[in-house]
Formats: structure tokens, C-alpha cells, sequence
């Protein structure tokens, strides 16, 4: 639920990566904090484990400007993508506001990527949310690579929910800020139906 | 060159790869790097293929621009694995080792930065490479200053290389955290050594200095005087002034501080000080003109409460100074506290009726009637002021008389000595605060700026802030000494800084508070955790719990008190008991009993938060403590007759020698007593650490979580008796839960008391080697202590809980030293008590929060207010409350973001049902000017919010009646006021 303070005058949204180890997510936010403007980017807090795994999670807070005179703020979360961090996967989806799934688009990852979304599914449950109606996008990140599945068997195995879908790939920037305006675009209509 | 087709090139390269041309296939990735030179997977490939191909220095090459990349850009965790790559091509290449110890050492990994650095130190010292090594030596040192092991071969080093003044600045290092450490002794001993190679005053001030801690005041002069021949800055004076006052020669202190102050007068400490001497001595003029350019400094700080305390110094040996009484009402009324207006006027209409200054005395009645309009007697007492102007003046003592009985009449009662006895006449439960019966006015108040200042101690002593704790805490116990929920946190505090004795001291006192109130069971339980800190306390100790009342009355303001007695028609009782008493003393004079006793707190006023005003006499010094007690004896005997009571002197404030840790004994090699470290019980941690949450519970008054965590830990410890007495002292009634599971296969830890060991006896050790340093220091000669005998969950502690216990047969002073200067990072690690956290559900999760939470503060550092909001936010968006708050105080360091954080704490504070504090925190917020009115706005519908949720739900009408006269629209504040209305 997006977080309104009236005395400080901000709206804090917060849009969480979830996905598979290793598909792309501390990337997708590293590129963005990369772009990004300095006055309009925070720090990027990302802590990884010796084996370059992401600790906890990465978090990104980025100014979007002053909407009906209050200072918006997005919150970019990535969750880590190791099943046995499952804890901290929940505890950040707690106050989502949007949800980008990287989907890593090799074919071998294909069952990590349904594993990743059932368990996103069952997270949002576990924290009062309905999958069907969070703001949610879908990137097919690593579209690059040559063992990358067709885009159209991905949408069979992972669409759920006439989702939108971007096609990415995110270590070199390629989709990056379209998943995230697209995501943002759904997040503030939300906002403006609840106000 | 012709631009190559990228994805043509890598297609080339994997199938060159795949088909095991490395040697081709390694040209072909470096043509991409051609295209992206920052392509940090390719150069990271390269590496790998000359690896395959054993071309280890080419590997090592390429991977070493990866990992400075990495280091260069702050992921310093890839950059490490990165350079472990490399280390693995060729251990015995020693570049790696020095990269991986400076990244683990920006990483703040302090163990693994030294274990790194020790390998490329000894390499060096293998070559002979002495100036390498040193510099090695001092990174090491850099990271860990308190590693004195290190910094003896550092200095070593240096003496060998000829740089003297570098390996004496080591050995004053060494004897500074030796010092620091409780270790005067062998602090003396390292700085002699140091004196053997250089004859110059450094270290003869630093021995003057030690020997000044150390209480030895003849010696510290003898040094010092060496000094202050050559040295006359105001740093040394100061000391030699100070080591004056301790060896009971007053006059020359006095003289050598006015030199101090001559030269420095920006020197507050001198300058404290002298006002001291000067008021115990009764010049009230010279102490007022001394401490004046203080005061004003204060006030203009907005410090009022420090310079009022610095003026009631004057006025408890010369209540009669007018200059200063009057500054007491200016800062009275700069503080804005009417009963402190009160208090100054009538302390100054008593000296104005002193000296016979009838028209000033008029002129004070009347401000005093201005203050208080309603006040008959103020108002009886400036018309017979003005009636006696009219009227024949009487002569002589009849004169006297008839203005001391008048000026009794109206002003406030005079402070009352109170003995040990008086502590029946208290109220008391464990979550409330101690105070006299009648005084009820601020409860609320206090009761919330206590709540709010303990909350904040137990989160900052959750991360480990354990200073920052303690600064909290102490806000609360200078203004309320003797509050069992501040003083229990106390010993939470001293617990965890490893200060055991003190905090076995807590526990006696709160034990027996705890029994006077008639909860024999704590009190039993905390004599008893008072036994497993400090095994073997004496039962004597118990003689301290006698002081609040003394301490208490000291701290309390007899204004407050006597307010109510002019206010109601029955004073208090100990004003009965004396009523001749008011004629001779003045409101805030010492009654004559305790006429010649004398607070002499040199730390008063610039260092300690406000006592309460004005200080009222002891009766006696039973409190202090027996160092304490020979301070002031000693301080005393410099103030001819007068029986003085002493607070420490600033640069006196190391712990005396009997409770400065053990009685190392290096020449004789005994040990005379266990030291704190050496004295941990055997006490199975699992239980400790329940007990600890659920007292930690019941100290913050947080029962329904103390019950639940009590429910908890018995269903892993059955029948453990210390939790068994705290849910009988909580009433928990275990029958109404589920049976218990069975007990886990270890058997449940004993009893604390059961547990706690006997303290060891002396211990034999070696002599020391008189021309080695480090043999002195005895870091590595003494054998080892032998293994405790472990609990299977002793086995499991970490780092941090695992403090060395001594052996039955005596102390490893290097394991002791180690351990004791090792316990800072070690501590750093300590994990956070998951269930104390607001929702951290596993102990996995609570780990991993951990390591996150020290990497960020080791890249981001507490001044990066941004961040630290933004963190807020998001750990607040976890539910992680706790932690929030810490990170919104961090950032309310910043002027900017005061009125958000204030905002934000206040809403934590409502999510933790703590709607009282929340209130507090709004009202901050409301304070910080020049903030537009929406955020005015704003801040004032939660605050009505909070006071609803407090259920005053008058002030929460009247703030949103407020807001809807402002702006009906503004959010939902008509329904509020509506709903509000209808509800009253």
C-alpha cells in the first residue's frame, strides 16, 4: 500500500523485482542507478555474499518529482533469488506497491522462472495481496543470449494474468526503463484511484 | 581499424572455446573487449581461459582489472572474491593478500583484514623489508587500534628503524587504551619502557597523566611539574592543576588554573573547576565573574539548564549573592519553567531582605505576584513591603525578624535531608518511577520522557550503539536517579560494555528495591544475577540499594516539592517536622544540620544533563562508593573543615583502583582478584538470553510481550527456575496454555545461582622479561586457559557471547588482554536478539538482516542522512519498526530533516501502540521552524490522532476543532471533530 505522509508531504511507492537467482534483477536496478539523474537518485544500497549473491536486498530510491504537491518517491527493491532466502522475500513484499518479474529468458531457467512466479504468488497471498489485481509487469530479461526461449513459449509457461510484457536485456540497458514506466504507470493510476 | 560485428566475434570465440582452441579463442574474446573495453564477463573469461591453459600470471592479470573495477566502483564483497581467484592461481604471490586485507578492511571484516595483513607483514619481515612491514603493521593498527600485541611490534619495528618519535607514539597508544582499559599499571609499565628511549616530556606527560587516573597525585606532580617546565600549555596545566586539587594542594590548583584560564579562557573545564574552588571558598564574586562568560555561552546555546545548574554552585555556599540569584531568574525565565521563576525570585527577595534592600525586595515581591497573580501569600507579602515603605521603620533585630518570618511565610520550603528510611515513604513498582509521594504534576510528562528515552536506549543497544544506549539512559538517570526501568537499563548497559562489577552493582540495588516493594521474588532473582556477574560480591554491596533516597532527594526539585506546599493548605510532612527551619534557611540553602556539606561536581554543568534545581543537602555520603568516598576526603581536607561531597573530577573519572579491573601483578606474577571477563558463569546462553528478553520486557513495561516471550522460552526450558519466578512475578498463568514440549535432549541449564563458579584463585605467572616488551605485556607467555567445559549450546555461542572464561586455576592474561581489547569487533558482531525485533520470525532471517545491516553501515557511515531516511522508510515498510526508528534518529541528525524524522518516528511509535511517545515526537516536530503549513497541518492531525489513541480526547478535539477552523477540507478532520463530539 502506497505510504502517504501528510507532514512530510511524501508518497512513497515501493516496486519490488522478484525472480530466479541470477536473472538479471541487481542488474536491471544497477542500470537504472547508472541512468539516472543525480538529483534524482538516492544511493543504491546493493550488498552481495562472497559468492555475488544479493544480501538481503538491493534498494534503490528514486525521486519522480512532486505529484498534487507532494515529493514521490519510488523504492526499488530486488528480492534475493536463492529459494532459501524465502524469509527476506517476504518480509520485502511487505507494503508492495508494483511487482516487476524478471524472468530469465534461457531455456534452462525455464523451471526456476515458475518456481520463482508460483512462490511470488503464494508470497503476495501470505501478505494479504492478490497476485490478479498488484501492479505487475513482466521482463524477459537475457533476450541476447543465444540458448534465449522464444518469446511466445515464454508466454505460455509464464503469463498468468494478460500482464504486460517487456523484453529485455539488462546488462546492456535494453528494457530496463520500460519495464519500469510500465510498472510506475499502473502504481500511480492505483494512487490516483485510491485518492 | 575495421569495427568488428560483436555478436559474430563471440559466436567465433564460444566455439573456439567449446571446441578447446583456448589459445584461439582468447584472441577473439580481447577483439570484443576492442568494441567494450568495460566488458567485465569478457576480460573475467580471458582470465579463465589463460587459467585452463596454466598461464596463471596472464589469469591473474586479467582477473586483477576485474576485481580493481569492482573495488574501484565500492562492490568491494565482488572485488574480494575476485582477488581469492587470484590467490588461488599462486599462493604465494603476496599482492593478493595486501588487496584482500585494504578491501576486507573498507568491508569492515577487522579479523579478516588482519589475518591478511599479518601474512604480508611477515613476508616483509622475511625480506627485511622494515619499512614495508611498519607500514603494514600500522594498517593493522589503523583498523584495530586496541590490538596492542600488534602495536608493540610496531613499535619495536620503529626502534629498530631509528624513528624513536614514531615507537613512543606507540608506547603512549599502548598505555592510552591500557589506561582506557582499566589497566593503569601496566600502562606505567609500557611508558617506562618508552622512557628508556626517549628522555623528552612526552611521555613524562603521559605518565603524569596515568599516574593522575591512577589517583598516585605525588607522582603525577612530580611529572607534570618536569613537564610544565618546558611545556606551559594549557593541556598540561590543566592536568598538573587537577593533580593539584587531588594531592589536596588547593591553592596551588588555584593558582596553576588561573594560569589556564589566562591563557586559554575558552578552557570550560579550568574554568568549571575554579568556579568550584571559589564557591566552596565562599567568593561568591569572583566565582560568579568566572562563571559568567560560561553561562552566557550556554544561554545562548539555549543550554539553560546547564547554566542554572552552573549558578546554583554559587549560591549553595553564598545563597545570598544577589548578582547570581538574580542571573537565576533570567535563566529561570529563558527556561520558561514558572516554579524555577519562582524558586529565583524568592531566593532573591530573601537576600534583597538580607541586606535591607527594601526596594528591591518590593520590586521582587511584586515580579513574584506578576508570576503568580493568585497567590494570596505573594500577594500579602508586596503590600506589607509597600505598607513597611509608608511606615516608621523598625531598628535592629526586630527588624530582621519580622522580614525573615515573612519572607518564610511566602517562600518555598527549604530542601530536607533525608535519610535511608525515608525510601518507606516512596512509591514504588517496577515500572515506575521512584519518587516522593505527593509529587504527582509531571507524571505524565515524566513518565513519557522516560518511556521515550529508554525506548530509544533498547534500540540503539539492539544495534550494538551501545554509547549512543547509554547516552539515552543517562538522560533519564541524571534527571531521575533512582527510576528502576532507567536503572535496570543501566545494567543492561553494563552488561553488554562488559562492565560486570558495575552491573552486579544494578542488580544489588535493584534487588533490593525490588524487596522493599515486597517482590521478594526479583529481588531474588536479581541478587542472584548480580552472584553470576560478579561471583562472590560482597553481601556489603547491598548497602548501596540504602543511597537512592539520599540521591533521590539530592536530584529532586525541592521547588516542585514545596510549590505544592504553598499551593495547599497542607505542607508536606518533612516541612512540618522542621518549622522553625524556614526562618533560618533559605529555599534552596542548606538547613544547618547540613550546613558545611558541599556538592563539589566538577563535572556539573557542562557535562551532565540539568539535575534538578537546586541541589539539595545530603544528609550522608552513604552512596558514594569507597573511591568516592577517599575523593572526597582527600578533596575536603583542601576546604578546611567542610565535610565535601564529591563527584569525580573529569580527568578523574576512571574507575578506582579497586574496581579498575583485576590486580595485575607483573612482577610478582599474581593476580590478586578475577577480573569481569575472567568471572563469566557457565550459564547455558540459550537461557540467558530468554531471561535477558524477558526482563528486558518488563523493564520497558512491555508485560504482554514479556509473557509471550516467557511462554516461549519455557516450552524450550521447562521448569527453568529463573524463568519459572518471572512468570510467577508476572502472574502468567501457565495452566491456561498448552502443555509444554518435552525438554530437549540437553538437560536445562542450572539456575544462575547454582551456576555461578567460585571466584578463581590466584593464578601463577611467569616473570616478566624485563628488555621484551611484549613479554612484559606477557601477550603470548602465559599458558593458555584451558577450555570451559561447553554446554552443546555453549559450542554454538558466537564470537561475541563466547567471552573467555577463566579456569579454575588462574588467568592467560594474553587470552584476558585478547579478549578485552579483541571485544570490539567481536561485539560489533553480536547478533541482535531476534525476538526482541519487532518482526524478525527466524533466527536465519534475523542473521541475514545482520550482515546486511553491518555492510550498510560500513559503506554508508551515520552521516549519510539520505540514506539513513530512505532506509527508514524501507525498514519501516518491512514492519521492521525498531529498526526504522534507529535509522530515522540517525537521520534527524540533520536540521533539514527534522520535522520528517519527527514525523516518522512518531508514526512508528504509534505502530508499536506506543501512542504516548508518539505524541512527543509530533510536538518535536511542531517545534522545528520555518516548515510550510501543510506540514504543520499535517503533523497536526497525527497528533490528534495520538492523543485520541492516549484517550485524551479532549486535546485531541481541541486539535482537530483547531484544524477545522484552518481548513474543513483538509482530510477527514470534520468527521473527526464530529466523531469526537459525539463520543464526549
Amino acid at each position: 500500500m502506497t505510504f502517504i505522509n501528510y507532514a512530510s508531504r511524501e508518497i512513497n511507492c515501493k516496486i519490488v523485482y522478484y525472480g530466479p537467482g541470477l536473472c538479471g534483477k541487481t542488474t536491471n536496478l544497477q542500470h537504472i542507478y547508472d541512468k539516472s539523474n543525480v538529483g534524482t537518485k538516492g544511493k543504491l544500497i546493493s550488498l552481495a555474499t562472497e559468492t555475488d549473491r544479493t544480501l538481503f536486498f538491493d534498494f534503490l530510491p528514486l525521486e519522480l518529482g512532486t505529484v498534487r504537491g507532494f515529493k514521490t518517491r519510488f523504492h526499488l527493491y530486488t528480492v534475493p533469488g536463492q529459494v532459501f532466502y524465502d524469509a527476506s522475500r517476504k518480509l520485502i513484499l511487505k507494503g508492495v506497491d508494483g511487482v516487476i518479474f524478471v524472468a530469465d529468458s534461457q531455456e534452462e531457467r525455464m523451471d526456476a522462472n515458475i518456481e520463482a512466479l508460483d512462490n511470488l504468488v503464494t508470497n503476495l497471498k501470505s501478505q494479504g495481496y492478490d497476485f490478479n489485481t498488484i501492479p505487475y509487469v513482466l521482463q524477459f530479461n537475457k533476450r541476447d543470449l543465444p540458448t534465449a526461449m522464444p518469446v511466445e513459449e515464454m508466454k505460455k509457461l509464464l503469463c498468468r494474468r494478460n500482464e504486460p510484457i517487456v523484453e529485455a536485456c539488462a546488462a546492456k540497458g535494453t528494457g530496463v526503463f520500460e519495464t519500469l514506466r510500465a510498472v510506475a504507470k499502473v502504481v500511480l493510476q492505483e494512487l490516483n484511484k485510491g485518492q | 581499424m575495421a569495427k568488428i560485428n560483436p555478436i559474430k566475434t563471440r559466436q567465433e570465440a564460444e566455439k573456439a572455446e567449446k571446441a578447446g582452441k583456448l589459445d584461439q579463442a582468447i584472441p577473439l574474446y580481447r577483439q570484443l573487449l576492442e568494441d567494450n573495453p568495460r566488458d567485465w564477463n569478457t576480460i573475467n573469461k580471458i582470465g579463465d581461459l589463460f587459467a585452463k591453459i596454466g598461464k596463471m600470471r596472464e589469469a591473474g592479470d586479467e582477473y586483477a582489472k576485474v576485481a580493481e573495477f569492482y573495488a574501484r566502483d565500492g562492490f568491494h564483497l565482488k572485488a574480494i572474491a575476485i582477488w581469492k581467484k587470484i590467490n588461488k592461481l599462486d599462493p604465494s604471490v603476496v599482492e593478493p593478500y595486501a588487496k584482500l586485507a585494504d578491501l576486507y578492511a573498507k568491508q569492515g571484516l577487522v579479523m579478516e583484514a588482519k589475518g591478511q595483513y599479518q601474512i604480508v607483514a611477515e613476508d616483509q619481515l622475511k625480506r627485511n623489508r622494515l619499512r614495508e612491514a611498519a607500514e603494514t603493521l600500522r594498517k593493522m593498527v589503523e583498523i584495530d587500534s586496541s590490538d596492542l600485541k600488534t602495536r608493540s611490534r610496531l613499535a619495536d619495528i620503529y626502534t629498530k628503524e631509528g624513528s624513536t618519535d614514531k615507537a613512543v607514539g606507540e608506547y603512549i597508544a599502548i598505555s592510552d587504551e591500557l589506561n582506557l582499559k582499566g589497566h593503569p599499571a601496566e600502562a606505567i609499565q609500557v611508558l617506562e619502557k618508552g622512557l628508556k628511549i626517549d628522555h623528552g616530556i612526552r611521555v613524562k606527560a603521559q605518565l603524569g597523566k596515568v599516574h593522575l587516573a591512577q589517583r598516585s597525585y605525588d607522582k603525577a606532580i612530580a611529572y607534570l611539574e618536569e613537564v610544565s617546565a618546558q611545556d606551559t600549555s594549557p593541556e598540561s596545566m590543566m592536568q598538573l592543576g587537577q593533580a593539584y586539587l587531588g594531592a589536596k594542594r588547593v591553592t596551588d590548583a588555584q593558582s596553576t588554573l588561573e594560569s589556564v584560564l589566562e591563557k586559554s579562557p575558552s578552557s570550560q573545564e579550568a574554568r568549571i573547576i575554579l568556579v568550584q574552588i571559589y564557591a566552596l571558598q565562599a567568593r561568591a564574586d569572583e566565582a560568579y565573574d568566572t562563571v559568567i562568560p560560561l553561562v552566557e555561552q550556554l544561554l545562548l546555546k539555549r543550554d539553560a539548564d546547564r547554566a542554572n545548574n552552573l549558578l546554583l554552585q554559587i549560591t549553595n555556599r553564598s545563597p545570598h549573592h544577589v548578582r547570581t540569584l538574580q542571573k537565576l531568574v533570567e535563566v529561570a525565565r529563558i527556561r520558561q519553567n514558572d516554579r524555577a521563576i519562582v524558586q529565583a525570585l524568592s531566593n532573591l527577595l530573601e537576600a534583597h531582605l538580607a541586606s535591607g534592600s527594601d526596594r528591591a525586595a518590593e520590586d521582587t515581591a511584586a515580579q513574584l505576584v506578576e508570576v503568580e497573580p493568585d497567590n494570596e501569600q505573594f500577594k500579602a507579602r508586596l503590600e506589607s513591603l509597600r505598607k513597611k515603605k509608608a511606615a516608621p521603620v523598625l531598628s535592629g533585630p526586630a527588624k530582621v525578624a519580622v522580614e525573615k518570618k515573612a519572607a518564610a511565610d511566602m517562600t518555598l520550603p527549604p530542601p530536607v535531608a533525608v535519610g535511608a528510611s525515608d525510601l518507606e515513604g516512596l512509591e514504588f513498582d517496577t515500572g515506575a518511577i521512584v519518587r516522593p509521594q505527593g509529587r504527582s504534576a509531571d507524571s505524565n510528562t515524566d513518565r513519557e520522557f522516560i518511556e521515550e528515552h529508554l525506548a530509544e536506549s533498547r534500540v540503539f543497544r539492539k544495534y550494538g550503539l551501545l554509547d549512543k544506549a547509554e547516552e539515552q539512559v543517562d538522560l533519564v538517570l541524571n534527571r531521575y536517579p533512582n527510576i528502576f526501568d532507567g536503572r535496570f537499563e543501566k545494567k543492561e548497559i553494563f552488561k553488554e560494555t562488559e562492565r560486570m562489577e558495575e552491573a552486579a552493582r544494578e542488580c544489588l540495588w535493584l534487588a533490593n528495591v525490588a524487596r522493599k516493594d515486597g517482590n521478594e521474588s526479583l529481588g531474588k532473582m536479581l541478587s542472584d544475577e548480580a552472584q553470576v556477574l560478579w561471583p562472590g560480591i560482597s553481601d556489603a554491596e547491598s548497602a548501596v540499594p540504602e543511597a537512592p533516597a539520599l540521591e533521590l532527594e539530592a536530584a529532586e526539585p525541592s521547588a516542585e516539592l514545596s510549590l505544592d506546599a504553598v499551593g495547599e493548605a497542607t505542607p508536606p510532612a518533612a516541612f512540618e517536622a522542621m518549622p522553625e527551619a524556614p526562618f533560618e534557611a533559605a529555599p534552596g540553602e542548606a538547613p544547618a544540620a547540613a550546613e558545611e556539606e558541599e556538592e563539589l561536581n566538577l563535572e556539573m554543568g557542562m557535562e551532565d544533563e540539568a539535575p534538578a534545581e537546586p541541589p539539595a543537602p545530603l544528609e550522608a555520603p552513604a552512596d558514594l562508593s569507597a573511591s568516592q568516598s577517599a575523593e572526597a576526603d582527600a578533596l575536603a581536607a583542601g576546604f578546611g573543615d567542610a565535610e565535601s561531597e564529591l563527584e569525580p573530577l573529569p580527568a578523574l573519572s576512571l574507575p578506582p583502583a579497586e574496581e579498575a579491573g583485576p590486580d595485575l601483578d607483573f612482577a610478582s606474577g599474581s593476580i590478586a582478584r578475577p577480573i569481569a571477563l575472567g568471572a563469566a558463569p557457565s550459564v547455558d546462553p540459550e537461557v540467558a538470553k530468554a531471561v535477558e528478553e524477558v526482563d528486558s520486557y518488563i523493564a520497558l513495561g512491555f508485560v504482554d510481550d514479556a509473557k509471550d516471550a516467557l511462554r516461549d522460552a519455557l516450552s524450550r526450558f521447562p521448569g527453568n527456575e529463573s524463568l519459572m519466578e518471572r512468570a510467577s512475578s508476572l502472574g502468567l498463568d501457565l495452566q491456561a496454555r498448552p502443555e509444554p514440549a518435552p525438554a530437549p535432549a540437553p538437560a536445562p541449564a542450572p539456575a544462575p545461582k547454582a551456576a555461578a563458579p567460585a571466584p578463581p584463585p590466584p593464578a601463577p605467572q611467569p616473570p616478566a622479561a624485563e628488555n621484551d616488551l611484549l613479554s612484559g605485556l606477557s601477550f603470548d607467555d602465559l599458558p593458555a586457559a584451558p577450555e570451559p567445559a561447553e554446554t552443546p549450546a555453549a559450542v554454538n555461542m558466537r564470537v561475541a557471547e563466547a567471552a573467555p572464561v577463566a579456569d579454575a586455576g588462574g588467568i592467560d592474561l594474553g587470552a584476558e588482554l585478547s579478549a578485552l581489547f579483541d571485544a570490539q569487533p567481536a561485539l560489533e558482531e553480536a547478533p541482535v536478539d531476534a525476538s526482541r525485533s519487532s518482526s524478525f520470525g527466524d533466527q536465519g532471517l534475523q542473521d541475514v538482516f545482520n550482515e546486511f545491516k553491518k555492510g550498510v553501515d560500513s559503506q554508508l557511515g551515520e552521516g549519510d542522512y539520505d540514506t539513513r531516511y530512505n532506509l527508514g522508510i524501507a525498514y519501516k515498510e518491512m514492519g521492521l519498526v525498531d529498526e526504522a526508528i534507529a535509522e530515522f534518529q540517525l537521520a534527524a541528525k540533520d536540521p533539514k530533516r527534522s520535522l520528517e524524522c519527527s514525523s516518522m518516528i512518531g508514526i512508528c511509535f504509534m505502530e508499536k501502540g506506543m501512542a504516548d511517545v508518539a505524541v512527543q515526537w509530533y510536538e518535536r516536530g511542531l517545534q522545528v521552524p520555518g516548515r510550510a503549513p501543510e506540514e504543520y497541518r499535517g503533523l497536526r492531525y497525527d497528533l490528534g490522532i495520538a492523543f485520541e489513541a492516549t484517550g485524551d480526547l479532549a486535546k485531541a478535539k481541541a486539535t482537530f476543532a483547531d484544524l477545522v477552523r484552518e481548513d474543513p477540507s483538509f482530510r477527514d478532520v470534520s468527521d473527526k471533530l464530529r466523531d469526537l463530539q459525539a463520543r464526549a
